[in-house]
């Protein structure tokens, strides 16, 4: 079969690879109709992840259609159409059990190794390195899906891919950093990166009732998105000298109940703190850039709520702690539980409250993935998401 | 999982603990089934029980190692201890515990093992499969256990498809894949 293999720092290529079988009685196997590229991927092709090999098949955002399944799957069937979710969980340990799925303790055949490096035994992910299980991801044409009786989510056949694919991971992921925000009527939320998993946290915190949504961002193509589809304000940072200081604005002087860094680990800002994180992540003396973090706690209420989607990897500093401390912030913080929100996420698209498919700007088959990965990362040619699929003509 | 790790005297002490979402007894009995044991002890070849001593025989990279212990002492759904007797190639003293857990409904299990690896090429090789963190064997073993007990199987993903660039790799867990089940075809009517 065909699938986007990851090559080396910067470098991906489609190649023609072994089709996947059923290794345990418990997996199936997907014929993946639709497959995302994510913004997480862009820090394994920027060389952010030491777990990866090259040969490693990438992608963790996929639907398609169940074309086998192994002797002891219970209720999936072949024939269904399903969207998969990105982390990979058993449903039966300690924390699976308790509805924190990426808390996972049983899906990563590498968890010793990953606690090793970590500390933690992490949960495995599809196509997201050896740490994290090393399992085959879904930029293929076709997926082998482990614990199937666990992720994979069976959705109706009169709804286009477009709508259903991210409940695979941005929308349950923007969907959780909205919870996460104790998000009451009348709320006020800034959600920094207007990036999918920031947009799907705007549109999210508004249906949650959120009564004002700030987003910020450099892009303007995203900021007209966030705007136009998900009814925010929007702060061009490049355009203003300091972002806090026009939330605070904007917000009555005050700042808002809750902050989302939909950003991450490898922020862009502006000013002394950019130079001073990007010279010491190229000495590998910080391995994370939290600019778009130490916004957000500058930013929130006293007694406000930071929530953090966007992914962290390692250590970080300059943290402005006291400044937390001193207006008694709450984090809240991981890997979307994923399983946990699919349904309800469905019932949304279906019921038309949400219809994630406005960020999508590339449309291709698996042979664009090198140049799609290039222009996703350079954020041209309005690159804001990318869908190939693997069998369209 | 959160190995420790003591030397004294030529006597390398590994202690470890694992929380296991079952009950207690059903935890003990498992593992007191030494026969079945290595399903989830990667390099376990067999083990044999005799009355109140079991015959070993474990695959290190040098050669195999073999020994017999005997049971110090069993108190179902609590404790086994049990140490290396006569010519054994490595010798060793070991303990598991059972004891209810304190966060919800399952068994804190606690190893101690106590273990001189053997002089020699085939010491260089006990070591080397004890990783390099002494200890990581014995926790990649019992997180092995773990997933038998609450999962009923043991993630993996050998064999699954790959680049180019890991194509020897793909090829050789192919061949491995082939030689397992050639030997569980032979294993077949050993009690599990």
């Amino acid at each position: 079969m065909k699938a986007v293999c990851f090559s080396g720092l910067r470098d991906i290529s489609v190649e023609t690879v072994p089709d996947p079988e059923i290794i345990l009685p418990t997996d199936a196997l997907v014929r993946v109709s639709s497959t995302a590229i994510c913004g997480s991927d862009l820090h394994l092709y920027n060389g952010y992840n030491p777990a990866m090999k090259k040969g490693d098949i990438l992608g963790h955002e996929f639907m398609g259609e169940v074309v086998d399944v192994g002797s002891e799957v219970k209720t999936l069937k072949v024939g269904d159409r399903v969207v998969v979710p990105f982390n990979i969980a058993c449903g039966a340990c300690y924390f699976c059990k308790r509805l924190e799925f990426s808390a996972c303790e049983l899906s990563n055949p590498n968890a010793i190794e990953a606690a090793m490096l970590l500390g933690y035994p992490a949960a495995a992910l599809f196509g997201y390195s050896h740490m994290y299980g090393g399992y085959a991801g879904g930029q293929a044409e076709y997926v082998r899906v482990p614990y199937a009786d666990v992720g994979p989510l069976v959705v109706p056949r009169d709804v286009p891919d477009e709508q259903l694919l991210f409940l695979s991971d941005i929308l349950p992921t923007g969907y959780m950093a909205a919870e996460n925000c104790n998000m009451r009527p009348g709320s006020t939320v800034a959600v920094w990166g207007a990036g999918p998993v920031g947009l799907m946290a705007a549109l999210s915190a508004q249906l949650m009732g959120a009564e004002q949504v700030i987003c910020i961002d450099e892009v303007p193509e995203r900021l007209e998105l966030a705007a136009t589809r998900c009814g925010a304000q929007t702060i061009n940072f490049q355009d203003c000298d300091d972002v806090v200081e026009e939330i605070k604005a904007l917000t009555g002087g005050r700042g808002p109940d809750a902050v989302i860094d939909a950003v991450g680990l490898e922020a862009h800002g502006t000013g002394i703190m950019e130079l001073y994180d990007r010279t010491k992540q190229a000495l590998r003396l910080q391995t994370d850039r939290p600019n778009a973090l130490r916004e957000a706690i500058q930013a929130c209420r006293p007694g406000g709520t930071v929530s953090v989607p966007g992914v962290y990897a390692g250590i970080i500093d300059k943290m402005p702690f006291g400044v937390a401390f001193g207006k008694g912030l709450t984090f809240k913080m991981g890997q979307t539980h994923t399983h946990k929100y699919m349904r309800t996420l469905l019932d949304h698209v279906l019921n038309g409250d949400i219809d994630p498919s406005f960020i999508i700007s590339h449309r291709i088959g698996l042979d664009g993935a090198p140049d799609a990965y290039k222009a996703f990362n350079d954020k041209h040619d309005n690159c804001t998401k990318v869908v190939m699929s693997p069998f369209a003509a | 999982m959160a190995h420790d790790v003591q030397d004294s005297g030529g006597v390398r002490v590994v202690s470890t603990a694992i929380t296991i979402h079952r009950p207690q007894r059903e935890v003990y009995a498992q593992w007191r089934n030494f026969p079945g044991l290595p399903r989830f002890l990667q390099y376990v070849e067999s083990i044999t029980e005799e009355g109140e001593c079991s015959h070993w025989i474990v695959d290190a990279p040098g050669g195999t190692v073999e020994w017999d212990a005997e049971i110090t002492a069993d108190v179902p759904g609590q404790v086994i201890r049990w140490k290396s007797v006569g010519d054994a190639d490595v010798v060793q003293r070991g303990e598991i515990r059972f004891e209810k857990a304190r966060q919800g409904s399952g068994t804190e299990v606690y190893v101690t093992i106590g273990y001189r690896p053997p002089a020699g090429l085939l010491g260089v090789g006990v070591a080397k499969m004890m990783g390099k963190g002494p200890g990581k064997q014995i926790d990649t073993d019992l997180h092995r256990f773990k997933q038998f007990m609450e999962y009923g199987g043991i993630a993996t993903i050998h064999g699954q498809p790959r680049g180019a660039a890991q194509h020897d790799e793909w090829q050789e867990e192919q061949e491995e894949d082939k030689e397992q089940k050639a030997r569980e075809a032979q294993k077949e009517g050993v009690p599990a």
